[in-house]
């Protein structure tokens, strides 16, 4: 009769125990989303290391198929840096004479581009960036800028020299407008509230 | 605290005396302005014709100029309705009543200084 208590007794306290949660894990479920970030960031690493290994072997290539031509490849290089802030950081310049011809005929995504763009980025950006400027100053200063720029493309000039001079236009004004506040600021903290 | 309370008179004084007073640039450009309303290209151009060419505004000094005469209320100005592009109006600006007394202190200034150096008065 023992025996049989006994045996009862342990299978349900095997029964228990089997019907109980393990608590060990559970404070480390957080780490579930971790090593999955992790193992994601590995692939994408995979990845760009595969990638930089392909770019890598084709320079190989590339210099193996030039040796002894080291002058074209640094002038390919100036070209393509020549282009990039031509092209992507100072806009659109079309009379500047290393552009590639197939740029001189604009494709349909450059039209769509250039319909829902007005002014280069950089006009764009100086339109942007003269915001918190007073109306009064920025609007007329605006307009006299870009008649100024178009009497500049009628002149010839690159397009890199009339970015040059509106953005110095741009930065007197500036420096121009915190002078003066600046100085407005001084009086005003001097002479009291009333007299801002 | 008294380096302090000297640079806030300097600055008082400064203030009060660019009140009372108008630059030569401003000289400027009340002259070019006395005739009729004009707008910032227009007033850059008659300064360096005034000046003979000595004296240029560049853009970014122009506005801000015109903008501390407004505020000094040495000229007045009014929207045009052309402009060249979104967000870009012309402001023509024109001579007040006190810009117009400004240029007359001004020139009674100079003339008496011209009389004072004129020879033999020495």
């Amino acid at each position: 009769m023992d025996e049989l208590y006994q045996f009862r007794r342990q299978c349900a306290r095997q029964r228990r125990k089997e019907r109980s949660i393990n608590f060990f894990w559970v404070p480390l479920l957080p780490l579930v989303p971790l090593l999955a970030a992790c193992v994601v960031a590995g692939l994408f690493l995979a990845m760009v290391l595969a990638k930089a290994f392909e770019l890598w072997a084709a320079v190989l290539r590339r210099a193996q198929d030039h040796r002894g031509d080291a002058p074209a490849g640094f002038t390919m290089a100036l070209e393509i840096a020549a282009y990039n802030l031509r092209h992507r950081f100072l806009g659109d310049f079309r009379a500047t004479p290393f552009e590639p011809i197939e740029y001189q005929q604009p494709n349909e995504n450059q039209r769509d581009l250039a319909r829902f763009s007005k002014g280069t980025r950089i006009q764009r950006f100086l339109s942007a960036a003269g915001f918190f400027l007073p109306r009064e100053m920025r609007e007329p200063f605006w307009e006299h800028l870009l008649t100024d720029c178009a009497e500049m493309r009628k002149q010839g000039r690159s397009g890199l020299f009339v970015a040059f001079a509106m953005v110095s236009q741009f930065v007197v004004l500036i420096a121009n407008f915190l002078k003066e506040t600046l100085l407005d600021l001084a009086v005003g903290i001097v002479r009291g509230p009333r007299n801002i | 605290v008294s380096a302090s309370i000297v640079l806030v008179d300097v600055l008082t004084f400064v203030r009060y005396l660019t009140a009372m007073a108008i630059s030569e640039v401003e000289f400027y450009v009340l002259a070019a302005m006395s005739a009729d309303e004009l707008y910032g290209r227009e007033i850059a151009d008659g300064v360096a014709q005034l000046s003979e060419g000595r004296r240029t505004l560049s853009v970014g000094a122009l506005y801000t100029t015109l903008h501390r005469m407004e505020k000094k209320g040495l000229i007045s100005g009014r929207w045009g309705n052309e402009g060249t592009a979104e967000g870009a109006r012309r402001r023509y600006y024109s001579v007040t009543a006190l810009g117009h007394a400004a240029v007359g202190r001004m020139r009674r200034a100079l003339s008496t200084s011209l009389t004072s150096l004129a020879p033999g008065r020495a």
